[in-house]
């Protein structure tokens, strides 16, 4: 349900200041939001001055940076730093996206991250995405099919590969999902952008025969009419993509499904 | 640490589908349709009607066929209002009965008070 007001136990305080070394040129400031849920206390907005000649051109190297040399306590994802894992999502000068694609130079003045908005955080800039990924599972990501298995693999037309274009590439990071309000409100019942786009990407494999199947799991007026095509997925995947378009294409075949 | 962080969520235990979403979304796109030609009839005979006085308007009404428009009007209006406030009841309250049901007993008066209207001018 909608939320007004961040409950008491949420409300973000200001926390500490770290000074750049002394003799330090080009200054950043980033400010990033920190919580221990184990710590019983409330989040706070941390500051950190970087010399941003110290560390590489992406944010999440000035996040490695003061992980490694200014706070070892602080919180993130990260793994393949190429923006393939979608480890590293994060709400970076107030937009979803990935830090290791992201120059810090894009951003002008204070870099503020926080988490991927509106969910539970485990820690730091951890959010805990168990429930993004129960949404993906519960579409049943893989190929369905009734007739009996190829002795080699199933072949497909360059024309029905090419309509999987968009929609493979989606690498999982929630930045689409965490940026929808709609998805905010009720994400206990609402799919969300990501999850519909994997969904519309089985129904649209041409090798896959549960269509019909696959729609009747998803009419529902909180798993997929939740969407009110606000676009702010497309607005931020980092890969490019729009799993509103795809929202859009499950939808027009819905009625026609029989 | 965060609960559902441990309680490990299954898709099994994932929403059900409820078999219904098709229709109200198909109905939602066709009154809108129907609407915008209407709504260009409707404010097509209010300038017609304007400063023609009570008597025009009675019989503007009297006509079947402007009776007809008037009500399917109001019906397409109401029933369009319905859907567009359910959507929002959904939205923000969404295990909210109470707001469900008092949406749509407004939009049943509303839509009362309209049809009584349009039948009392046209027998009047």
């Amino acid at each position: 349900m909608v939320e007004l007001a961040l409950p008491k136990r949420s409300q973000i305080k200001n926390g500490k200041r770290y000074k750049a070394p002394s003799g330090s040129k080009n200054v950043r400031v980033y400010k990033i939001y920190r919580y221990d849920p184990d710590s019983g206390e409330n989040p706070r907005w941390d500051k950190y001055e970087v010399d941003a000649k110290a560390h590489g051109p992406m944010v999440l190297d000035a996040l490695i940076h003061i992980k490694n040399n200014v706070d070892s306590t602080l919180s993130f994802r990260r793994s393949c730093r190429e923006g393939i894992c979608g480890s590293c999502a994060m709400n970076i000068g107030g937009r979803n996206t990935l830090a290791c694609t992201k120059g810090h130079e894009e951003y002008n003045g204070e870099i503020t991250i926080s988490p991927l908005p509106h969910m539970p955080v485990v820690k730091d800039l951890v959010p805990d995405l168990s429930g993004f990924y129960a949404q993906y599972a519960s579409i049943e990501p893989y190929l369905q099919s009734t007739t009996p298995d190829p002795d080699k693999e199933r072949l497909q037309s360059p024309a029905n590969r090419d309509k999987l274009d968009g929609l493979y590439e989606c690498i999982l990071c929630a930045c689409c999902s965490t940026s929808c309000p709609s998805y905010w409100w009720n994400q206990d019942k609402y799919l969300g952008p990501a999850a519909l786009l994997q969904a519309y990407r089985w129904i649209a494999d041409s090798r896959d025969d549960h269509t019909k199947k696959r729609l009747e799991s998803l009419e529902d007026p909180f798993k997929l009419y939740r969407c009110h095509t606000i676009m702010n997925c497309a607005q931020v995947c980092p890969k490019g993509l729009n799993p509103a378009k795809a929202i859009a294409e499950i939808k027009k075949m819905m009625p026609a499904k029989g | 640490m965060v609960d559902s962080y441990l309680k490990q969520r299954s898709a099994k235990d994932w929403k059900k589908s409820e078999k219904h979403g098709a229709g109200e979304w198909l109905a939602e796109r066709w009154t809108s349709v129907a609407l915008f030609f209407l709504t260009l009839w409707a404010a097509w005979s209010a300038f017609g009607l304007a400063n023609q006085g009570y008597e025009a308007a009675l019989a503007f009404v009297k006509v079947p066929l402007n009776a007809g428009l008037l009500a399917a009007t109001f019906v397409i209006t109401m029933w369009h209002t319905y859907m567009g406030l359910n959507a929002n009841v959904l939205d923000y309250f969404p295990n909210s009965r109470v707001l469900r049901l008092l949406n749509l007993l407004f939009c049943v008066a509303v839509l009362a008070v309209a049809l009584g209207g349009i039948y009392l001018a046209f027998k009047a």
